[in-house]
Parts: structure tokens; sequence; C-alpha cells
């Protein structure tokens, strides 16, 4: 069955089949090979239910609602106010597109929205005030990494959806540790500052009155973020009705600012329904294949085959931890993601982690696939941004940041409450 | 208002030595960007009533619009929509490791057999989806909610969409296969071909509606 299984594989990735078309043959092939049952009969259902998914319906109101934010023209002063308080650090703008890129992820759920957009407005600064370009670059790819970890995350509903774990907890689990990470990337962008001057100009301190009257542009991004997460953390909405909300905030937004028109609408609906189809054939394939997998039974096997490995739950998780980095060189992140959560998440419960906890180590890992070469997204988007220069030093810059992300998820590891005390005050209320 | 010039991605214009069915792809396209359109408008509608629910419901403690059954079809509805718009527009994701690094010649075949395997599944979707919304038609199944709504109905606009992007499936194979048969094997490739990092781009970010 493995044989076939891996035969199939490299037949349809050799011949660069669309990544959901790969997922649905494998799921119907191994079903007429080995089941007496008619499994794809049940394809229609799967379809109809898990595109009529309540979890899911997050995924295109957050999608709609950074399309929305990004047209209503409130990031266009963010990284400017944000330049005001941490540009006097040593490392200057590359804390700021840290920074930046933290707000932004607040506010939207795409890791290639946050890359492109603040590097957009970064990268012709880097050598008009004479930064280094790996450094600075790698600032850029991997802070924009943090778009799918800071909420809302459009990576985490998915997971939530494929690992029946509630996306809520899953959003409050992630905020401690996407901050945590933002700081550890400036802590990092620091000391490689102090150690080599070099690397970035120093710049004076900002004054404060100056600070303070930038805090007006960064409101919109915060109260959005508040509205989202507050009314989750509240308990006045579920996930999908915090998108919801989100929507109607962002369009708030746009409405004030007085940048609606129909043509910015259609642009936004076209975009949305564009990704959100995009992400959902993807995901209904993945739902049809695991449909398939454990129903023959290669699920259980999996989990059993693990755990009969004579080795403590942490080794067995190291192993799975360093398995997904190699992968992500050279895997989609979101196929990865998608395809592998019903596999891997029974055997990280049967080894006695919390799903709600993996989600958050998961989503980290995730991040890693973007900035690793040589299929990594934020790598070419940061490159493609920047228009001239060595792709090398996009590479180079970014690699620090991978090992700055497996320190987080080694955190993670030693201090399991990093991600699960907010998540727990929160159900010792409700 | 200048459809083209705002275009997310722009559908690759078909050659006039296409014919009929270059032609019958340009109007699918357009077609296409329509329904996307309306699903995005259908979504911005169910996120303004779900948040009306929401604050209903907090201060009265009732659910009022049933906006989270609508958003569900919603949802459905627009995904299916969609599914066309993405493969005119080439957001669905293939796999390309082995690909990039084949010439131009080449990965025409290959876009070929991508859009072939496509066409399948696409179709393969539809029949056992078209089984389903049968099946409810026939037994008169209604939503297990207060609103006992016919399924058929939001299933059927789905099934709409599943058709949609099964038929436009079909149509890019066979414009695939006519030009690498008739020794194009290039041009299949410009108009299947993966869309490139700028174009992606492009579709991700920078757009912003003109002031």
């Amino acid at each position: 069955m493995m044989l076939t299984t891996v035969l199939l594989l490299l037949l349809l990735a050799g011949g660069s089949v669309f990544v959901a078309a790969v997922l649905g043959v494998l799921g119907t092939t191994l079903a007429q090979l080995f089941s007496s049952f008619p499994l794809q009969r049940a394809l229609g259902e799967m379809a109809w239910s898990s595109s009529a998914d309540f979890i899911l319906v997050a995924v295109p109101m957050f999608i709609l609602m950074g399309e929305l934010l990004l047209r209503s023209g409130v990031t266009d002063n963010m990284y400017t106010a944000l330049d005001r308080w941490v540009g006097h650090i040593p490392g200057g703008l590359m804390h700021t597109n840290v920074a930046a890129s933290a707000v932004f992820a607040a506010t939207s759920g795409s890791s290639i929205a946050t890359a492109a957009t603040i590097g957009t407005i970064s990268i012709p600064n880097m050598d008009r005030y004479g930064y280094k370009a790996p450094l600075f670059l790698g600032t850029i790819a991997a802070g924009g990494t943090l778009g799918i970890l800071i909420p809302p995350s459009i990576n985490m509903v998915l997971y939530g959806a494929m690992s029946e774990t509630s996306v809520s907890e899953l959003y409050l689990a992630a905020t401690i540790p996407g901050l945590m990470l933002a700081l550890i990337f400036s802590i990092y962008v620091y000391i490689a500052c102090k150690i080599d001057p070099s690397l970035g100009p120093k710049r004076e301190p900002a004054p404060w009155g100056e600070r303070f009257r930038a805090l007006v542009h960064l409101m919109p991004p915060l109260m959005l973020f508040m509205l989202v997460v507050g009314s989750i953390y509240a308990g006045l909405a579920t996930a999908t009705e915090a998108s919801a909300l989100g929507v109607v905030g962002a369009l708030g937004l746009v409405v004030v600012r007085r940048r609606l028109s129909i043509d910015m609408l259609m642009l936004s609906f076209e975009s949305t329904v564009r990704t959100t189809a995009m992400v959902m054939i993807i995901v209904i394939a993945a739902f049809f294949l695991n449909f398939v997998l454990s129903t023959l039974g290669l699920t259980d096997a999996a989990v059993k085959w693990v755990g009969k490995l004579q080795w403590s739950p942490n080794t067995i998780l190291l192993c799975i931890v360093l398995l997904y980095i190699v992968l992500g060189c050279f895997v989609e992140s979101l196929t990865l993601m998608v395809a592998t959560t019903p596999i891997v998440v029974p055997i990280i419960q049967n080894l006695g982690f919390s799903p709600i906890w993996f989600g958050v180590v998961f989503v980290i890992l995730i991040e890693t696939a973007l900035i690793t070469p040589p299929i990594g997204m934020n790598l070419f988007v940061v490159q493609s941004v920047r228009k001239g220069g060595a792709f090398r030093d996009v590479v180079i810059g970014s690699l620090p940041f991978v090992g700055l992300m497996f320190l987080m998820i080694l955190l993670l590891i030693a201090f399991p409450s990093i991600a699960l005390w907010l998540p727990s005050v929160f159900s010792a209320r409700a | 208002m200048n459809t083209s010039v705002n275009s997310s991605v722009a559908p690759v214009p078909p050659n006039n030595d296409d014919g009929l069915l270059g032609a019958a792809l340009l109007g699918a396209a357009r077609v296409s960007r329509w329904l996307a359109r309306i699903g995005g408008a259908m979504m911005l509608v169910c996120a303004i009533l779900v948040t009306l629910d929401v604050v209903v419901r907090a201060a009265f403690k009732v659910t009022y619009f049933e906006s989270f059954e609508l958003s569900t079809y919603a949802f459905a509805i627009a995904t299916a929509l969609g599914l066309s718009y993405a493969l005119v527009s080439r957001a669905h994701i293939r796999i390309e490791v082995l690909y990039m690094l084949l010439p131009a010649r080449r990965r025409g075949w290959v876009d070929l057999f991508a859009y072939v395997v496509l066409a399948v599944c696409a179709l393969t979707l539809l029949y056992w989806s078209a089984q389903l919304v049968l099946g409810n038609y026939q037994s008169g199944a209604r939503s297990n909610s207060s609103l006992s709504l016919p399924l058929v109905i939001p299933q059927g606009i789905w099934l709409v969409g599943l058709a949609w992007f099964a038929l436009l499936s079909v149509l890019y194979a066979l414009l695939g296969l006519r030009l690498c048969l008739r020794g194009r094997p290039e041009q299949a490739h410009r108009q299947l071909g993966v869309a490139s990092l700028e174009e992606e781009i492009e579709a991700n970010v920078t757009r912003k509606s003109s002031p």
C-alpha cells in the first residue's frame, strides 16, 4: 500500500499537478485499491459539509477583513508611527520592520500580505540609510511570517477545523507566543547590531511629543485587534463571529476614511473569493483524503506505530519538529499544513500533548517553511519586492530567524504554559 | 468602471488564432469574475448579519437573523463560485518543485497534463456532488434548524458553481491539448502555466483602489 502511494505521489508531483487534484487522486486511488466500500461516494457529502462548515466561515471573513483594511489606507502611516517608538534602538528600522509586521499581523491572517506590505514600505530605506542587506531583508521575511501566528490567523482556523480543536482557544494560545517571537526577533537584531555596529546606522530617538502624536496612526489596527480577539476573550463571540465583527470593523474604517467605492469593494470581493477558493479546494480534498485514510485504518496504524517506539514523548516530538523543518524546505506551506494535520495531531495527542499547544508549535513550524530555501514563499516575496540584488542575501539573512523560531519551539516545549496560560484563564472564567 | 485595469491577475487573453475556444474562454473569464464578486458580496452581507446577531444576542439573548446558518451557505456558494475565478486568475496551487527546472517547451506538456488531471477531478467532484444534491432534492431534505430551509436551494446554487468550474477546467484542458498538438507547447505554457511571482504579489498586495 505504501509503495503504491509513494509511486502515485511521485508521478503527480513530477507532473506539476494541482495540489487539490493530487490529494483527490490519491484518496480515490487508495479507496479503489484497498477498500471494499465505494468510499468515493462520500465525496459529495464531504465537499458540502466542509464548504458549509461554520468554523471555516472565518477563512473568507478574515481574508475580506484584510482586503478591506489594505484598501482603507490605515497601514500607510503605521510604519512611520512605529518607527518613532523603536527606530532609535540599535538596529533602527529593522526593529520597525519586526514591530510593523507584528502589528500588521494582528489585522491580517496572511504572511505573504504581511511581508509584501512591510517590504514595499521599508526596502527603499535599506540602501538610503546604509543597512546591510541580509539582516534587513531577513527581518522582513521572518517578520512577515508572524502574520499566521499572531491572531487572527487563517492557518489557525484551518488547523482548528482539521484537528477539531477550538479556534478561540488557539487564538488565545497563540497571542503570547506571537508577541514573544516578535520580541525575540528584536532582541536578536539588537545583539547583532551591538556586536557589529556596521549592520545599521545609529539614530537619535524621536521626541516624546512626536511619539505620542504618532500613536493616532496605531489606533485603527489596535482597535481592530481588540475587537476581534477581545470579543473572543470576553466570551461575546466565537472565532467565526469575531471574524465577522472584524469585517464590519474594517468596513467602518474604510467608510470613515472615505475610501469606500464600488470599485474598491469589487476588488476586495474578487481577491477574497479568489484566495478563499484557492484555500478551500485544498481543504476539501484534504478532508476527503483524511476520510479515506482513517477508514482504511492508516491513521490509526501511524498512531500505533509511533506509540510502539520506545522513545520518550519529547524525543518523538523533537523528531516531528525536525521532520517538519526539513519538509518545510520543499513543500508549499498551506499544503503541508492542511494535508498533514489530520495525521500528526492524533499522534501528538496520543503522546499526551495538548492539541491546542501543538497548534501553536505547528504554526511556528509552518512559519519556518515560509523562509527556508529552496521553496520559501516569503523569501521569494521579499526578493521580488526588492527588485534586484542577490537572492542569497534574503536566504542568508533569514536563516538565523529559522533558528530563533526553533528556539521559540524549545521554549514552548520547556514551558507549555506560555501558550496554555491565556486559554486556561479564559476557560476558568467561562 | 474599467475592469481590465483593475483586474486581480488578468486572465491571459487568448490569441486571435485560438478561435472559438479562445473567445469562449475569454467570455468565461469575465463571467467567472462576476461570480467571484457575487460570492464576495454575499460574504460581506453575511458579516453584517452575523455582527447584528452577535450584538442582538449580547443585548437580548435571542438570535434574530439566523445569520449563522445563512453564512455557512453563503460560504459554500462563494467557494464554489470562486473556484473558476481562481482557475482563470491562476491562483490554484500546483506542485512546482520539478516544474521550475523544465524549459518552457516541456512545461507546456506538463501544464496540459496538470489541467487534464484537474478536469477529471473536477468532473468527479461534480458527479458525486450532483448525486448528493439530487438525493436531497428527491427526499425533500430540509436543514436541521429553525429556518428549515430546503437544502436543495443552497446546494443547487453551489452545484452550479462546481459545474461552471468543471466546464472551465475542461475548456482549459482542451485549449492546452490543441496548442500542444499544433506544436506550440510554449504558448500552452503561457496560457496555462503557473502565475509568476510578480503576478502573485500584485494579486495579493499592491492593488489599492484608485483614489
